[in-house]
C-alpha cells in the first residue's frame, strides 16, 4: 500500500521578499517546506503506522536546489521522494501543476493523496482539487480528522456552522488543515539516515508530458505585477478629560471622518 | 542589484553541507516555534523550561557529535557548531543548557569513561532523561583552576570527597555532576573526574538567584561534605587539568558558535525595528547614523560566521588547537556583546522591553563575555601562544 503526499517549496515566511520588475525575486531568498504540507506529511506518516505494511511516498514540483528540503520530508519518516524538475515549469500555473502531478503520481497508484491546503505563497490552494478531478477522485479539502477503514474513508472538516463529516471511497485526494495534527520535528538522526532514501528526479518527458501544454509558457493563469502592501498609518490617540469625552470624541470622529457609523 | 540575504552577505551557507544546514534549519525551526513562545515568561520568573529537556533529546541535539551506539546522531563538527548558533538564536540560557550536557558532560563520560560508565550514563543523557552538570570552578579558584581546593580522599572502595564549587550551569536539575577534584595531598597533576550522583550522602546543592544576565538556566553551588564515591564512579582515562580543560574546549567551541546566533537574532530585530520605525515620516534605517550601526553589526555578523565555520573546519578534521578556539570564542562572544547593545539602541525605548528580545540576548551575553575563560584570559591566550611570554603562571 502506498499514501503520496504532495509537497511544494515556498519562500521563507521570515524573509522580506523584494520584488524585480513587480515581480518576487526570491534568487537570494531562503525556500522551506510549504508549511501546510508539514501536516499532510505528518497526517500520511501516522496513516502509515496504522496501516501498516505502507510506503509513503513524497512528490514535489521543484528544482535541482528543492532536493534539499525534500530530504527534509524524508528525515521525518517519509521513505522516498519524487523530484520532478523541468526548466520548462517556471511560471506553470495550478492547473499545468495539476496534469504533471497526476503523471507522476498515477502509476504508483496510491491508497490516497495529502497535500497541504494551500501554498503559504499565492494563497491558491488549487492543484490537489484540479488533481482529485482530472484523476476522476473523490476529495475533500481542508480536513480536520481523517479515518482509513479498507477502501473506504470517512473525513471531517471544520465548517463555519460545525463539524462536517464526510464518508466517501478511496483513492481519494486530501487537503490538510492546521487542526489535523501536530507536524514532528525532523530529528538529527532522521536527518543523518534521509541521505540513505531513495530520491528519483524526472522530467517532463519521463512523466511522457509536453512542455508546450504543461510549461509556463503555456500557462492560462500568469501573475503579471505583485506590490507591497500599503504602509499601515500611525494610529491616532483621541483626546478627552474623561471616558465620556473620549467615547464622544471617537463617535464623531467614526460619524464625520472615518463615516463607518 | 541582486537580491541579498541580509543575514548572509558572504553566502556562508553555501559552505556548509546540505546535511548541516538541514541540521541547523531543524533546530531554528524548533527553537522558533517551541521555545521562543516560552522564553519571555521563564527569563521573567528565573527559570528554565524544563519541559523541553524531553523535546531536545527527541530532536538529537545532546551529545550530537558522538556515535550513534549511545543513542547520538554521530553529526559532524560544523553541525554541532550550528546546532549551537540555532540554540542561542533563542537563547544563551538554553544554548548553556546543552552545552553542559554535551561538551562538558557527555564528552568527558565518552573520551575519558569506562565502557560500563558510557553505556549507562550517555544513553539516558542523550535522550534528555538525566542531566548533567559539570564541577571545576571553585569560589576562589575562577580563571586559577589549578588552585582548587576540593579534594578526593582514598579510601576503601572509593574516595571521600569535600569541596566546594561555584558557577555550575544545571547545578541544581543534574543527575549526575562531573566533578573534577585533587587526590590526597597531591597537587594539579592528581587532579581527576568523579561522577557523583543526585542523592549520595553529603552532597547538596543550593541556587543562584536574582541573576540579571542568564536568567533562564539555572545556575547553581555545588558541596561536598564526606562525600563517598565509588571507585566505579571515577573516570579512568585522565589525570591532571589536561581533563578538564579538554572539556572546556568541547564548550568554548560551541559558544564560538552560539555567539553568532544570539548576534544574529539581534542584528535581525534591528534590521526589522529600524524599517517598520517611522520618524520624521521615513523609516529610522533611512538615516545615516542607524545605517552605520546597521552596516557594522552586518559587517561583524559576517565575520563572526566566517571565523565560526573556519573553526568548524579545522575540529573536523581534528587541527582546531584550544589557541584557536580560544580566539574564536573570545571575539565572537565580544562581537555579539556589541551587536546587542548597539540592536538594544536601535530600539530606542522599546529596546528595554522585555518583548523586544535584544535586551535579554545583550544581558545573557555579559556572562558569556566572561564564562568559560574570561574574555581578558583568552587575550592572554593568544598572547602567549604568539609572544612565547606566559602572561600568568
Amino acid at each position: 500500500m502506498r499514501i503520496v503526499v504532495i509537497v511544494k517549496e515556498v519562500a521563507d515566511t521570515e524573509a522580506v521578499i523584494s520584488l524585480k520588475d513587480g515581480l518576487p525575486d526570491l534568487s537570494a531568498t531562503a525556500m522551506v517546506n510549504n508549511p501546510y504540507d508539514e501536516y499532510a506529511v505528518e497526517e500520511a506518516l501516522q496513516q502509515a503506522d496504522k496501516l501498516g505494511d505502507c510506503t509513503v511516498t513524497a512528490v514535489m514540483v521543484g528544482r535541482e536546489k528543492s532536493k534539499e528540503n525534500l530530504r527534509k520530508i524524508l528525515a521525518m519518516g517519509v521513505g522516498e521522494a519524487v523530484l520532478i524538475d523541468d526548466e520548462a515549469l517556471a511560471g506553470a500555473d495550478p492547473l499545468q501543476i495539476a496534469q504533471v502531478l497526476k503523471a507522476a503520481i498515477e502509476p504508483l497508484e496510491p491508497a490516497f493523496v495529502l497535500a497541504g491546503r494551500q501554498g503559504v505563497d499565492y494563497d491558491w490552494g488549487l492543484a490537489p482539487l484540479a488533481l482529485a478531478e482530472l484523476l476522476g477522485w473523490g476529495h475533500v479539502g481542508l480536513i480536520a480528522k481523517l479515518e482509513i477503514t479498507g477502501s473506504a474513508f470517512k473525513a471531517e472538516t471544520e465548517g463555519d456552522d460545525g463539524l462536517l463529516t464526510f464518508e466517501g471511497s478511496l483513492p481519494a485526494v486530501f487537503t490538510a488543515d492546521k487542526s489535523l495534527n501536530e507536524p514532528r520535528y525532523p530529528s538529527l538522526k532522521g536527518i543523518m539516515q534521509a541521505k540513505k532514501k531513495p530520491l528519483e528526479t524526472k522530467t517532463l518527458a519521463d512523466l511522457g508530458l509536453d512542455a508546450a501544454a504543461v510549461g509556463g509558457a503555456a500557462a492560462g493563469l500568469k501573475l503579471i505585477n505583485c506590490n507591497y502592501p500599503p504602509r499601515k498609518e500611525a494610529g491616532r490617540v483621541i483626546a478627552g478629560e474623561t471616558a465620556a469625552e473620549k467615547a464622544a470624541a471617537l463617535v464623531k470622529a467614526l460619524r464625520e471622518e472615518a463615516k463607518v457609523i | 542589484m541582486a537580491a541579498i540575504n541580509p543575514s548572509d552577505l558572504y553566502l556562508v551557507d553555501e559552505l556548509f553541507s546540505e546535511e548541516e544546514r538541514s541540521v541547523r534549519d531543524a533546530v531554528l525551526k524548533w527553537v522558533r516555534a517551541r521555545f521562543l513562545p516560552l522564553i519571555e515568561e521563564h527569563y521573567e520568573a528565573g527559570t528554565f523550561p524544563l519541559e523541553v529537556v524531553p523535546e531536545l533529546g527527541e530532536l538529537g541535539v545532546f551529545g550530537a557529535t558522538l556515535p550513534e551506539e549511545y543513542g547520538c546522531a554521530a553529526v559532524s563538527a560544523t553541525a554541532y557548531g550550528l546546532i549551537n548558533q540555532a540554540l542561542e538564536y533563542g537563547d544563551s540560557g538554553l544554548r548553556s543548557f546543552v552545552s553542559v550536557q554535551s561538551g562538558l558532560v557527555m564528552y568527558p563520560i565518552f573520551r575519558y569513561g569506562s565502557e560500563e560508565q558510557r553505556r549507562r550514563w550517555l544513553p539516558l543523557l542523550a535522550s534528555g532523561e538525566r542531566v548533567g552538570c559539570f564541577g571545576l570552578t571553585e569560589p576562589n579558584h575562577g580563571s586559577n583552576p589549578g588552585g582548587m581546593e576540593t579534594r578526593a580522599r582514598p579510601v576503601d572502595g572509593g574516595y571521600l570527597l569535600n569541596g566546594a564549587k561555584a558557577w555550575i550551569t544545571n547545578g541544581c536539575l543534574a543527575d549526575v555532576a562531573v566533578v573534577w577534584a585533587k587526590v590526597g595531598d597531591g597537587d594539579g597533576k592528581s587532579i581527576r573526574g568523579f561522577l557523583v550522583e543526585k542523592g549520595m550522602t553529603g552532597f547538596a546543592t543550593a541556587e543562584y538567584r536574582k541573576k540579571l544576565s542568564l536568567r533562564a538556566s539555572v545556575t547553581s553551588e555545588l558541596f561536598f561534605k564526606d562525600v563517598f564515591v565509588p571507585t566505579e564512579n571515577v573516570l579512568p582515562g585522565v589525570e591532571g587539568l589536561r581533563g578538564p580543560l579538554s572539556c572546556l574546549n568541547q564548550a568554548r567551541y560551541g559558544i564560538a558558535w552560539g555567539a553568532v546566533g544570539a548576534a544574529q537574532f539581534c542584528y535581525e530585530a534591528a534590521l526589522r525595528y529600524g524599517r517598520e520605525r517611522t520618524q520624521f515620516d521615513r523609516p529610522i534605517a533611512g538615516f545615516q547614523l542607524q545605517q552605520l550601526k546597521l552596516s557594522e553589526m552586518a559587517t561583524a555578523l559576517t565575520r563572526m560566521q566566517l571565523i565560526a565555520w573556519r573553526l568548524g573546519q579545522l575540529k573536523g578534521e581534528d587541527r582546531a588547537t584550544p589557541v584557536m578556539i580560544s580566539l574564536a570564542k573570545r571575539d565572537n562572544v565580544f562581537q555579539a556583546r556589541r551587536i546587542a547593545r548597539t540592536a538594544r539602541e536601535i530600539h530606542g525605548a522599546m529596546g528595554i522591553m522585555l518583548e523586544s528580545q535584544v535586551m535579554r540576548h545583550a544581558n545573557n551575553l555579559e556572562s558569556v563575555y566572561t564564562y568559560e575563560g574570561t574574555h581578558d584570559v583568552h587575550h592572554l591566550i593568544l598572547g602567549e601562544a604568539i609572544t612565547g611570554l606566559p602572561a600568568y603562571s
